[in-house]
Order: C-alpha cells, then sequence, then structure tokens
C-alpha cells in the first residue's frame, strides 16, 4: 500500500474510535409532556353604540319635535342630545375610566356664543351579570375587577341652552354647527 | 476616549428604561364617536303693533270715555310676552286704562285691567293681542286743555315650548 493510502485508513479507523467513544457518552434520559396545556385568554375592554342618539328639547313640552338644522330656537330653548353606549369590561385585573371629548362648534357666531360650552353628563348603569363594578363620578366612570364579562349601559347626553338673558335682537336667524363628540374607556 | 464605555453604558440604560417608560403606558383603550353633530338654527322676533283704526280722541267732556284698540302681533319664532306703558298723559284730570280685549272691536274690549309695565302671560307663536286704551276725563278737569300721550308696547320671547 502506498503511504498515503496507509495514513488515510489510520484517520478513517481513529474518527471510528472516536465516535465509538462517543456512543459511552450516552446516558439514561426521560421525557414526559406537560400534565395539562396552559391556556392563556384575554379579557375584553370595548364600546359600542346600543341606542342610536337623538335629539329632542330639554325643557317645556316635547312637542312639536325638535329637528336639528329645521326647529329655530330662541332664547330660554334647551334642547339635547342622548345616546346610550354598551360597555363591555372582562379582565382578571382590569381597571378601566372613562373620558369625554365635549362635542365643539366648527366657527363661532352670536349664536354659539349664546349656546355656550355644551353641557355634558355621562351615566353608567351595570346591565345583567359580571363581577365588575362601576364607580361613577362627575360626567365619569369607573370599572374594576370585571373577573366575568360585565356590561354597562353609559347614557350620555349633550345639552345647549340658549342664554335667556339674550339681550335685544341678537343672535337670531344664525346656526351653530355642533361636532361630534368622544366617549373613551382607558385600561388604568 | 477613556469615558466612552461609560457613555454608551449610560445611554443603553436610558435607552432600556425609555422602552419601559413607554411599554408602562401602553393599554387598552375604546372610544366611540358621540354622533351629536348636528345644525342648531335660532329663529327671529318682532313685534307689529299698530291702531285699528285712528282712535279719536279729541273732543272729550267729563265722563265720556274714547277707547281706541292697539292690535299686537308676534312675528318670529318661539312664544311671547307684551307689556304697555302709557307716558305723557299730564292733563289734570285725564285717565287712560288698560283693558284686555278679545278681538279688534271696540265691543271686544272687557273689564280686566291690564297693568302697565306688567309682563302679560305667555302667548302661542304668533298670535295677536288686542288691547283697549281707553281715556276719560274728571269731572273737574278744565276745558280747552290737551296732552299728548304715547303707548309703548314691548315684547319679548318665551321658550318655544
Amino acid at each position: 500500500m502506498r503511504k498515503t493510502t496507509k495514513g488515510a485508513v489510520a484517520v478513517g479507523a481513529g474518527v471510528a474510535l472516536l465516535l465509538g467513544g462517543a456512543g459511552t457518552l450516552a446516558y439514561w434520559s426521560d421525557s414526559k409532556p406537560l400534565s395539562s396545556g396552559t391556556t392563556i385568554s384575554s379579557g375584553k375592554l370595548s364600546i359600542a353604540t346600543k341606542t342610536p342618539g337623538s335629539w329632542a328639547w330639554a325643557n317645556g313640552t316635547t312637542t312639536p319635535a325638535f329637528v336639528p338644522g329645521t326647529s329655530k330656537v330662541v332664547p330660554g330653548d334647551a334642547v339635547r342630545y342622548t345616546e346610550v353606549f354598551t360597555v363591555t369590561a372582562l379582565g382578571s385585573r382590569l381597571n378601566a375610566q372613562s373620558s369625554f371629548a365635549v362635542p365643539t362648534y366648527s366657527g363661532s357666531n352670536a349664536l354659539t356664543t349664546a349656546l355656550g360650552t355644551p353641557a355634558v353628563q355621562l351615566t353608567a348603569v351595570k346591565t345583567g351579570a359580571g363581577t365588575g363594578t362601576i364607580t361613577t363620578g362627575t360626567n365619569t366612570f369607573s370599572i374594576s375587577s370585571p373577573t366575568t364579562e360585565t356590561t354597562f349601559d353609559v347614557t350620555v347626553t349633550v345639552t345647549l341652552t340658549f342664554d335667556s338673558a339674550t339681550a335685544g335682537l341678537s343672535a337670531q336667524d344664525l346656526s351653530a354647527v355642533l361636532q361630534n363628540g368622544a366617549v373613551t374607556i382607558t385600561q388604568v | 476616549m477613556r469615558h466612552a464605555p461609560r457613555l454608551v453604558a449610560v445611554a443603553v440604560v436610558a435607552f432600556l428604561l425609555s422602552g419601559i417608560a413607554t411599554a408602562a403606558y401602553a393599554a387598552w383603550s375604546a372610544s366611540r364617536p358621540v354622533a351629536s353633530a348636528a345644525t342648531i338654527r335660532s329663529g327671529t322676533f318682532g313685534l307689529d303693533a299698530r291702531w285699528v283704526g285712528t282712535p279719536a280722541f279729541t273732543g272729550m267732556w267729563p265722563q265720556d270715555p274714547r277707547t281706541g284698540v292697539v292690535q299686537l302681533t308676534h312675528q318670529g319664532d318661539g312664544r311671547w310676552q307684551y307689556q304697555l306703558s302709557v307716558t305723557g298723559a299730564s292733563l289734570p284730570g285725564l285717565t287712560v286704562t288698560l283693558l284686555e280685549a278679545t278681538g279688534p272691536d271696540v265691543a271686544d274690549c272687557g273689564t280686566t285691567v291690564v297693568t302697565p309695565g306688567a309682563w302679560s302671560t305667555t302667548r302661542a307663536t304668533g298670535s295677536t293681542a288686542y288691547v283697549c286704551v281707553r281715556t276719560t276725563l274728571g269731572a273737574g278737569s278744565a276745558p280747552g286743555g290737551s296732552a299728548a300721550f304715547t303707548v309703548q308696547a314691548t315684547a319679548r320671547n318665551q321658550p318655544s315650548t
């Protein structure tokens, strides 16, 4: 045999011995699946419209109905927008707090001045089952510990009152364009 | 250059802290618009005040009442109230009395006195009110006198409903 051939055989034998040696490193081993699968479930926090909003007179008799854009308001009149939302909360340690973006006017004139800043009121009531509790404040509410799914009815009202002290003939025959507001519930 | 590693360490720590702070503000939040967008329109207001016909307060003598009828018509929106006042009736013995009326004729004058300066009851939008103006000279009035008196009508709106 040529020397190179002998060398190759020797190297191959050495590798074989090493592999055989590696086999000697094996030792007992066992494996089991975890006894139970672990499912992580997320909670829920949502708000949806329950009853579409509508406008109505807020003082005096309610007829004829108030129709935005058509009915004419005069000093002393008050009109109100009412919308009901459903808030759903679920979370073992969830706490949430409401906030409200007050609607603003698009532009300004004597009528927007006479109507002033819209008066907003939020009221929240728990509906149905659920372990969550609700705490109401001045136009705010907070939810705590809804370990089971809990729903709340949140009623939002936006009231505009035409200042009865509007003097002379000011603010007549004008339009005030009110924009949308927003109600937000945020985890805290 | 000796401080370069420290600066890098500070920068890394600051970055990590900023990341932690950012994460601390992450929270669920749900929002819905309150569809309050609407156009609110204001109305108008006006008062039309006039005599019904031409009142004749001339050639009077004691205990001879003369009556004119004032017609007040609301213009615009909302409900309204009115009040009347009389000024300038300075002739001795002359009295001017305001009386409610149900219509434009003198025969429609009632006996209920309208108190000058007092607001009427609230009236319907666009309605018309009539008030009688009755002048009387007293028994002791001197002849040949005259006075120019003014009946001032003022109206104010009331809420629509």
